[in-house]
């Protein structure tokens, strides 16, 4: 298999900053070769939704769809936190004691190796970014602002939208509009309704979370029939993910060559400083590709990881990398969760799952301790049997088989997220020890929590708590950062910047060192926001990286 | 392991609903889940060895009274001791299995799986 030639630009991953940038460049007329390190997913085979012990299984893992990972230093157990420790009512009765290092959860970096990426286990949240999210040092003086604004990506927005069909409602939170979302919201589920009501009481605005979900029949998807298990894959293409939307209309084009299970293991700089050409292991032959335009997309672990593993005598720390940046300032998903149960509330295992959010007021004015909450009860699994009789409803016997269908659908759950300000002691950088098939260092993520991080953890908590309190609920289970590495939203480790001295890509995403090497993945955000998903951001860092490529 | 069906009947009966966890099945998925690991088999054979010279008679052969007695000490005990750990990971494992059964979902409000239904609105 020869890969070499007929392209005019080669993308590394196939997740959302992958998929998007490959779909503009075909856009554009360009001839794209996307390299997936993972396999592909056929949903109506590994999507095992109408099997019974469905609940069992979380997304598929086949060969090849997760990468190693290694942990360093992730921290300590603080006795002074002991407050916010993770607990359930039906769990094992155990708990790390104080003094600890906190370990990586059992998903630790929860992601996905495939074409799609891990848009494929995303339950569809379509965030823009706050506009004060850009702005942060500006109007704080903490942190760091983007080179790039909200009026730059707002018409990128906009068009992300329309390729994912993201059904929202337009509401007055500061994200403006320049055009409306593509389809109707989604209703509101029982769970969300019931958090909705109360927070209204505490002057909580819960309101409809936008989905990269179809409310509609969209395009050639057919609109979501509320499954609610959107993180075990979408069997019928409804969601957004990357290869039901620009993957199969870049493939549409006749443009883009996507070959998958090729794990590319190096990158070649050339005298000019081009990135001239890489290595790859496809199919388990070794293939020399040739870069004309080389976009990476591997995402906030495997780019720093790919970039560091491609030092050379000249480039001794790694490629893209005369700021020294390149795998620093890492950020994890800082999140808490509190479920409780509401004596009389029916069917709160309905709905889509992330159905209503609610921003905290700290995202105007881009200030640190900017959250979200959103009603996590279905993704969180409580949306079987399995999900509460393991958490939620303890004892034996006919008492509680007869408990647990008396209080089936009276769980809520409250997630949040939070900002995460990049700490010196986080990062991601090579194992010295551990290696992969390939016999190549894996990437190591040390990450650490900050007093910031746990104070906002505590303001999440209160939140989360108080919601929950109103709703009527008596707490069953609680579960945070506090206590194990859990990220599905990483950021940070190749920045972007105007300043060469403190960034690794330029405001439109291309290496101040390569000139043909551009990043469109989370790697680049210099923040974390204040608990947006960043997919649609991504895909719209990944738009206008392309244009610019495309000149 | 001759006990293991006796406790798992314990922790999951039979109802109006549904059937008991060794009516369903799953005290083989058990017993293969447990024999993958060297040291659940330890615990699992230590654990019923100790419940089965509680008294003069296999736990087995107790009353039911007298099983369910047991079975509540155990769920109480200390999570670092041979009966409290062995409640809390056969309870889990137990209730894994079952409720992955069609027959086990009868009585809940849902569908035996999520597709192709799934659960179109209204919701009230």
């Amino acid at each position: 298999m020869g890969l070499s030639g007929g392209h005019d630009a080669v993308v590394i991953g196939s997740g959302a900053g992958g998929a998007a940038a490959a779909w503009r460049l075909c856009q554009h007329g360009l001839r794209v070769l996307l390299l997936e390190a993972g396999p592909t997913f056929d949903p109506a085979r590994d999507y095992s939704l109408d099997s019974p012990g469905w609940e069992r299984q979380g997304f598929p893992v086949r060969p090849g769809s997760q990468a190693i990972i290694s942990y360093g230093d992730l921290g300590m157990l603080d006795a002074g936190t002991e407050d916010l420790a993770s607990w359930s009512r039906a769990g094992f009765p155990w708990r790390l004691p104080a003094g600890s290092p906190r370990p990586a959860s059992a998903n630790g970096y929860s992601h996905v190796l495939g074409v799609g990426g891990s848009t494929l286990h995303f339950v569809g949240e379509a965030h823009r970014l706050h506009p004060d999210a850009f702005r942060q040092r500006s109007l704080t003086g903490e942190n760091i602002d983007w080179p790039l604004g909200y009026a730059d990506l707002e018409p990128l927005y906009g068009e992300v939208e329309g390729v994912l069909g993201v059904a929202g409602a337009t509401t007055d939170d500061g994200r403006w509009r320049s055009t409306a979302y593509p389809l109707p919201p989604h209703p509101l589920g029982p769970g969300a309704l019931a958090l909705q009501a109360a927070g209204a009481r505490l002057h909580q605005h819960w309101q409809v979370n936008p989905h990269a979900v179809l409310s509609a029949p969209w395009q050639d998807r057919p609109a979501c029939n509320y499954c609610g298990q959107c993180s075990r894959g979408c069997p019928l293409g409804d969601k957004g993910s990357a290869d039901v939307t620009f993957l199969r209309q870049a493939g549409d084009t006749g443009r883009l060559t996507l070959v998958s299970d090729a794990i590319v293991t190096r990158l070649h700089a050339g005298p000019d400083g081009r990135i001239a050409r890489l290595e790859a292991i496809v199919a388990g032959r070794s293939e020399s590709v040739e870069t004309p335009i080389l976009v990476l997309a591997a995402g906030a672990v495997q780019t720093p990881r790919l970039l560091l593993l491609s030092a050379n005598s000249e480039m001794p720390g790694g490629l893209a990398n005369a700021s020294g940046q390149v795998g620093r300032n890492f950020m994890e998903t800082l999140s808490w969760r509190s479920v409780g149960m509401v004596p009389g509330l029916k069917g709160s295992h309905l709905g889509l799952p992330a159905d209503a959010i609610c921003w905290s007021p700290a995202q105007a004015g881009g200030r640190a301790s900017a959250f979200r909450l959103n009603h996590t009860t279905l993704e969180t699994g409580l949306n079987g049997p399995i999900g509460y009789a393991t958490r939620l409803v303890s004892g034996f016997g006919e008492t509680f088989k007869s408990a647990l269908r008396e209080s089936f659908g009276s769980a809520l759950a409250v997630g949040a997220i939070g900002q995460v300000i990049p700490d010196a002691r986080s990062g991601v950088d090579l194992d010295p020890a551990q290696r992969d098939a390939q016999g190549l260092p894996v990437a190591r993520i040390s990450s650490v929590l900050t007093d910031q991080s746990l104070s906002l953890l505590r303001e999440m908590a209160k939140a989360a708590r108080a919601v929950l309190a109103e709703a009527g609920a008596t707490l069953a289970e609680e579960a945070s950062s506090r206590d194990a590495f859990t990220a599905t939203h990483v950021f940070g480790t190749a920045r972007m910047g105007a300043d060469s001295a403190t960034s690794v890509v330029d405001p439109v995403g291309r290496s101040h060192d390569h000139s043909n090497l551009w990043i469109t993945d989370a790697s680049i955000f210099p923040t974390s926001g204040g608990g947006e998903s960043p997919s649609l951001t991504i895909m719209a860092l990944a738009l206008r990286a392309a244009d610019a490529v495309a000149g | 392991m001759d006990s293991l069906g006796a406790v798992l009947d314990i922790l999951l009966p039979a109802d109006d609903f549904t059937p008991s966890a060794s009516a369903s099945g799953i005290e083989r998925d058990i017993a293969d889940f447990v024999a993958e690991s060297a040291m659940m088999t330890r615990l699992f054979l230590a654990a019923l060895d100790w419940m089965d010279h509680l008294a003069d008679r296999p736990f087995r052969d107790l009353a039911p009274s007298q099983q369910a007695e047991v079975m509540a000490f155990m769920e109480t005990a200390d999570f670092n001791a041979v009966p409290g750990r062995f409640f809390h990971i056969l309870r889990a494992l137990a209730v894994e299995f079952y409720y992955a059964r069609a027959e086990a979902v009868v009585g809940l409000p849902l569908n035996a799986t999520p597709q192709p239904e799934g659960y179109p609105p209204p919701w009230g």
